[in-house]
């Protein structure tokens, strides 16, 4: 935009430096014609030669008769000759005065020397044609008297002379002037040109770039259409809201979650059948929200990849426990053909992966019987997860790894779940790298096939906690503390941890933490925070407040309830054991089981390093 | 025509017819004072080899009169004289090129100027008057500047002689 007006401003200056030129040159020919055309310094030197020859003729002629009337010769031819050539030198100089000089003051002396030369005419016209011929006396008189006037033509010539130069001066300094603007005006219009030349072709590449642009545009265009169409555009929207939404909603469920572990002991029998209901409807609640906030995080990037090399056979079997009521419940058999292979890949991410294809299969093939089954072949392990529902059409095979995607489910029932499974398990064999085939027909099923790099024995790790029966802990008296600020969850978090056996200490900020430790003398063996605290601080701030004020590095969990993909980076990057709101209890027990584990270790490690 | 003495009388009758016409065709001589002489490639003389004029003798031809301004008198005068075209068709001038020459000795060589097209005179009245030689005259080629503007050029100006005395006939 800006070249552009440059480039027009540029042009338009030029434009007028060429009509000033042209104006310029017109000007100074118009000058230089005029001062021509006026010129008579040609005709007035002429003229001057001529009067100077004819008075030369007159004085001549006086001369003659002179010598004539002396010699006592005949004098009437002498006589008539000379007054022949007064009346011609008369005639001139009245041509003369035609030629005032344009110069005031040459002007004046022109004057004044005509003056002077109309009185010898008019003094000596009676002597020249009186009615005798001239005496020698006054023939001589006459002599004298021209030949004065003839210096006085001689200095006129030498006025014409010098003005004759000068204007020829000034005609060559304007005939300059007129190279001067020629020249320059040939260069304006040159650069003028070239310069247009230059602004049409950047035009032109201009032109070109918007083509190519508005063409990108138009494509970007039609890809936004197609997402409109698609949905997919509906499904960012819903994104965003729904991270938005499970924030708030993740607290009170977190709370009810805890609350709910701590009723579980008081529960008389009769309640029994009850409590399990709510606490299963809690956990299909925390289900949905989790698999909400797998797809975020997934999506911000955020979630990491440990690989090891485990059993697979350990994880289905865990699997074929924790499905076989709800397939009870559908009415399917549950067919689990396992090998004893190890695996290479991310245990947590593998089980989540198997873990949605499985409840996919549950909640909408409608089929009567779900295999799983796991074999090696060459250098990996396939496992495969089929039913013989009623499979899914070949024209949507496409859609189904996409989010909210429902084949079976336009009346959109939520018991169904989201519709997001599936998008999950994409995206979780991409991120481990795992081939993920899909097969499938109208009548005859859905086969997934996961694709799982053959693990080495020696890597081997057992007892992997998360996965070991979190509520089988036991509580060993380790302390405790936990800095949440809203009431609910940390009470509840008390009364939950203080239910297995964990003396804990909940406060709602790092400072009050450290006042009450200090007070009463407590080192505790873990620390549990939320991400956001009051007045902006962070949980890995407070966890730091902490250990400088106890003076020691204590394990820690952070547990946050954003799921805003920046939020969740930024937790992330505290290096700190992270959950996520909802947490079930036997996860967060899982993990703390863990860490104090570990510390165990370190310490044992530490004392026998020391004994050393 | 068989008959000598017819053709004779033809031839004669002829002959006299010719010189008749050819005596009739002689320019007259001047009586008064000569003022022009007109010499060079002309048909027709009254003096030796040259064509005299006097003013009567001028006068005589068809008169010439308009009104210009000019360079060399203030205002718009009134010149009345003989056509150049006319003059030198009296005199049998082959061209209309001649060489104008004046009492101050100044002369031009005239070509070019389409005589019959311009009413070019040679003037010898101005305002009605006979000029003096004190006032350019006796006689002066005169444009009629103002009526032809094509005539405002340094050749005509040129052209323009004054105090005119001699025409050379090319």
């Amino acid at each position: 935009m800006k070249t552009a007006r440059l480039t027009t401003l540029l042009t338009i200056f030029f434009a007028f430096m060429c009509v000033l030129q042209f104006y310029l040159i017109a000007n100074n020919l118009d000058k230089t014609r005029a001062q021509l055309s006026d010129r008579k310094s040609a005709g007035e030197v002429n003229s001057l030669i001529q009067v100077d020859r004819n008075l030369d003729h007159f004085i001549f002629a006086i001369t003659e008769y002179i010598h004539a009337s002396k010699a006592g010769a005949d004098t009437e031819k002498a006589v008539s000759k000379y007054q022949s050539d007064f009346d011609i030198f008369w005639a001139s100089t009245s041509i003369i005065e035609q030629y005032f000089p344009e110069n005031n003051e040459r002007q004046a002396v022109f004057i004044e020397s005509l003056e002077e030369v109309k009185e010898f005419l008019d003094t000596n016209d009676p002597f020249i044609f009186g009615d005798n011929p001239l005496s020698v006396a006054d023939a001589d008189r006459i002599y004298e008297e021209s030949k004065y006037i003839s210096d006085l033509y001689h200095k006129l010539g030498l006025g014409y002379f010098v003005a004759l130069s000068e204007f020829n001066d000034q005609i060559n300094s304007s005939t300059d002037r007129i190279y001067w603007a020629f020249y320059f005006f040939a260069i304006m219009l040159l650069c003028t040109g070239s310069f247009s030349a230059y602004s049409l072709v950047m035009a032109n590449k201009k032109a070109n770039a918007l083509v190519v642009q508005s063409e990108k545009n138009q494509q970007k265009l039609t890809q936004l259409v197609n997402e409109l169409r698609s949905g997919r555009l509906e499904n960012k929207a819903k994104d965003s809201f729904i991270a938005a939404a499970s924030h708030d909603l993740r607290q009170p469920l977190h709370a009810l979650g805890l609350f709910l572990g701590a009723l579980e002991r008081h529960v008389q029998p009769a309640g029994r059948t009850v409590m399990e209901k709510a606490q299963q409807s809690s956990a299909a609640l925390t289900k949905l929200l989790s698999s909400l906030l797998d797809l975020s995080r997934l999506d911000a990037g955020v979630v990491k990849v440990s690989e090891k090399d485990f059993p697979v056979a350990g994880l289905l079997s865990t699997l074929e426990q924790e499905f076989q009521s709800t397939a009870k419940e559908r009415d399917m058999a549950l067919v689990f053909d396992i090998s004893n292979d190890l695996v290479r890949t991310d245990r947590i991410l593998l089980g989540r992966i198997l873990r949605n294809l499985i409840e996919n299969a549950l909640t909408h093939s409608k089929g009567s019987v779900l295999s799983v089954s796991s074999k090696s072949d060459k250098d990996s392990v396939l496992i495969t997860v089929s039913d013989n529902g009623r499979g899914i059409p070949q024209s949507k095979h496409s859609h189904i790894f996409s989010e909210y995607y429902q084949i079976g489910n336009p009346e959109r029932d939520r018991s169904k779940g989201l519709g997001i499974g599936l998008s999950i398990v994409y995206r979780l064999s991409e991120l481990l790298g795992l081939e993920l085939d899909f097969s499938s027909d109208v009548d005859s099923g859905c086969t997934f096939t996961l694709n799982i790099p053959l693990g080495v024995p020696m890597n081997l790790t057992q007892n992997d906690p998360l996965y070991n029966d979190a509520s089988q802990a036991t509580a060993t008296g380790q302390v405790i503390a936990v800095i949440e600020d809203e009431i609910d969850i940390r009470e509840g978090m008390e009364i939950m941890l203080s239910s297995k056996g964990y003396p804990t200490i909940a406060t709602e900020s790092a400072d009050t933490m450290i006042n009450q430790l200090l007070k009463e003398g407590i080192v505790p063996d873990l620390l549990i925070t939320d991400y956001r605290l009051r007045d902006n601080n962070t949980g890995d701030e407070a966890i730091e407040k902490v250990f400088a004020a106890l003076g020691t590095v204590l394990p820690a969990i952070i547990i946050t309830g954003d799921t805003s993909p920046n939020r969740v980076k930024e937790a992330s990057q505290s290096g700190y054991a992270l959950l996520h709101k909802p947490v079930e209890p036997a996860d967060l027990l899982a993990v703390i089981d863990d860490l104090l584990k570990q510390k165990d270790q370190a310490l044992a490690a530490c004392e026998a390093g020391a004994m050393r | 025509m068989k008959s000598p003495f017819l053709r004779h009388v033809v031839v004669a009758v002829t002959f006299l017819f010719l010189t008749e016409i050819s005596l009739a065709d002689q320019l007259p001589a001047p009586t008064g004072k000569v003022v022009l002489i007109v010499t060079g490639n002309i048909d027709k003389t009254n003096v030796d080899d040259t064509a005299q004029f006097d003013i009567e003798m001028l006068e005589n031809f068809p008169v010439t009169t308009f009104k210009t301004s000019n360079d060399w008198v203030e205002g718009i005068t009134e010149f009345t004289g003989v056509r150049v075209s006319e003059l030198l068709q009296s005199v049998g001038a082959s061209s209309y090129s001649f060489r104008a020459l004046a009492l101050d000795r100044y002369h031009f060589d005239v070509s070019g100027i389409d005589f019959d097209k311009i009413p070019a005179i040679i003037a010898y009245k101005k305002n009605g008057k006979f000029m003096r030689v004190r006032e350019l005259g006796p006689l002066w080629i005169m444009f009629p500047f103002d009526e032809y503007p094509e005539t405002d050029t340094e050749q005509h100006r040129n052209a323009s002689v004054w105090q005119l005395a001699e025409i050379k006939v090319k």
